[in-house]
């Protein structure tokens, strides 16, 4: 499977959910299910949030890769082995903390809104990232890294030669997945005040207005649909259909 | 070429190699040998620096190697291992290319180079430069992974069981293969092999090693005449009768044609000859005129002391 074969399901859902959330098709359907009247969110109110949202939840991904993939390549060189056990563990606890926490404890330092939630983001995301760095490049064959180093690379070329190229596939499947994961997680940052395409479920909660609940999960779905088919065509196909074609 | 003067080496507290001190001349094709763990493979790795003694020096060229940077003695000394490691996400061609690209060559000589060295290990360079190695079988890799240790024209090869992953029809071409490119190169080689065939077969010097200490060294006659028990043992009782089946009789035939000697055939090898010599209880066997060489004949005097 190509890449672009790859990436056709998820943009095609992407349309199909971005088109369910739009007011007009929103309101229609509402109104053709006998629900009543209401207002549907507008469109250009919709499309502003998705901007915040998907700036929130790529600032989270973006984060948690820099970080991931950093302290992944810090943990398995010699020099870094002994801080991988920390390392782990505190990944490990970032992501145990529920991001509304996190969120709740950057209030005093960021405030109220993006900020503390693309914190959140990164914290949650961290870990995978991390850990599929770390599984990738532990799992490079020693035969190989020893040919390396018998040809003359150098530690750095030896990094940029065979250890990133073949780790790559599986590190950018964990991007992959946590930009999905945080695209359908930055909702909740409406909880927090961070104007994203979670402040029309959550206003339509209080307000008991169902079709604005509707139009926010659909449009939030749409995105994280989005992410998935713009990072297959970005990024490379799943490691596994990857592997057969490349 | 390559020197080791008084080497030990100590994993921590196990010991791979004891006060050894070898040297191996220039265009030699020098065998270890020796039972598993007895330190071969850390004699071979001292050369290129992917181990460094406890104590002794490695001199190769004359030189200390710790007085060369490692990246850059590497470069000039080809390396072969039993699993090739070539890299999966290069093409055959990138991963010949691998160290003249280190080096800095010029794209074109790059190219060029990248095909003699596939013809030289005759593999077709329009079939295989674009594959992957995925794509290749067993023998084939290890042929590409020759040609990628030779393609920046070390003047040194060092190869680790280099044919023990292949099937032995591979491995007999394989050999036979090296056999010619030592003698058209003149390359000083250094090959671990737990085959007693394969070292008789290639060795101009064989070295025998033990828990990490050289119980014999010297030409492969020697070594099999002098060596005792436990190279006996180790190469098999009957290890040079089995190795005659590998050298074809035309090598050691002198140009005298005995018309009334019994005939052999033209490809006959020095085991049918020794053969025919016993069943025909003659000292003398013929060689005919064939495309490989003219009439000639072969005595046993020749065939023992294995003179060319
Ligand atoms: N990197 C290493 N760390 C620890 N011990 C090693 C290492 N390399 C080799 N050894 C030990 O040194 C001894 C000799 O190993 P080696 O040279 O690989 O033997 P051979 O190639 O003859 O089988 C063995 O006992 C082996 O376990
Ligand atoms: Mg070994």
């Amino acid at each position: 499977m190509t890449r672009f074969q790859a990436a056709r399901g998820p943009l095609a859902l992407a349309l199909a959910l971005g088109l369910l959330a739009h007011p007009g098709v929103a309101g229609t359907l509402w109104g053709a299910l006998g629900q009543g009247r209401v207002v549907p969110v507008p469109a250009a109110r919709l499309a502003a949030l998705a901007g915040q949202h998907a700036l929130v939840a790529g600032l989270g991904v973006l984060g948690a890769a820099v970080l991931g993939i950093g302290l992944g390549l810090v943990v398995t060189r010699p020099a870094g082995r002994p801080l991988r056990r920390l390392v782990e563990t505190v990944g490990a606890g970032l992501q145990a903390i529920p991001p509304v926490v996190v969120v709740a404890l950057a209030f005093p330092a960021l405030g109220f809104g993006l900020a503390p939630t693309a914190l959140a983001l990164v914290a949650y995301a961290v870990l995978p990232i991390l850990r599929a760095t770390m599984d990738a490049l532990d799992t490079v064959p020693q035969d190989l890294r020893e040919a390396a180093r018998a040809m003359g690379l150098t530690p750095l070329q030896r990094l940029r030669e065979v250890d990133l190229p073949l780790a790559a596939p599986v590190v950018a499947g964990a991007v992959r997945t946590a930009a999905v994961l945080a695209v359908a997680t930055a909702a909740v940052g409406a909880l927090a005040g961070a104007a994203t395409l979670g402040t029309p479920i959550v206003i339509g909660l209080q307000t008991q207005n169902t079709l604005s609940v509707l139009q926010g999960a659909a449009a939030t779905a749409s995105l994280a649909f989005l992410a998935e088919g713009g990072l297959v065509l970005a990024l490379g196909a799943p490691a596994r259909a990857a592997r057969a074609t490349a | 070429m390559i020197a080791f003067d008084g080497i030990s080496v100590r994993f921590g507290g196990a010991t791979a190699l004891d006060g050894v001190t070898e040297e191996v001349a220039e265009g030699e094709l020098c065998v270890l040998v020796g039972p598993s763990g007895s330190g071969k493979s850390t004699l071979l790795r001292l050369v290129n620096r992917l181990v460094e003694p406890t104590e002794g020096a490695v001199r190769v060229r004359g030189v200390d190697v710790r007085a060369v940077e490692a990246a850059r003695l590497r470069r000039s000394i080809g390396y072969v291992i039993q699993s090739v490691g070539l890299f999966p996400h290069r093409t055959v061609a990138r991963n010949v290319a691998t160290v003249p690209r280190l080096l800095g060559w010029p794209e074109a000589r790059i190219e060029a180079r990248v095909r003699e060295m596939l013809a030289l290990v005759r593999l077709d360079p329009a079939e295989f430069a674009s594959r992957r190695p995925r794509e290749l079988s067993g023998g084939q890799a290890q042929r590409v992974g020759i040609a990628r240790a030779l393609a920046a024209d070390p003047d040194i090869l060092l190869m680790d069981e280099p044919f023990g992953a292949v099937d032995p029809i591979a491995r007999r071409d394989l050999r036979a293969e090296l056999r010619r490119i030592h003698a058209a190169t003149g390359k000083t080689i250094l090959l671990v092999t737990h085959d007693p065939g394969e070292a008789i077969e290639l060795a101009s010097r064989l070295v025998v090693l033990r828990d990490g200490r050289v119980v014999a060294s010297g030409g492969p006659s020697e070594v099999l005449g002098g060596g005792g028990a436990f190279v006996r043992a180790l190469l098999g009782g009957d290890a040079a009768l089995r190795a005659l089946s590998l050298v074809p009789a035309r090598r050691l035939a002198e140009p005298d044609p005995a018309p009334d000697a019994p005939a052999l055939a033209a490809d006959a090898t020095l085991q049918d000859a020794l053969s025919l010599m016993i069943e025909s209880r003659r000292t003398r066997v013929r060689l005919p005129a064939a495309e490989s060489g003219a009439e000639a004949s072969l005595s046993l005097a020749r065939l023992v002391e294995r003179r060319p």
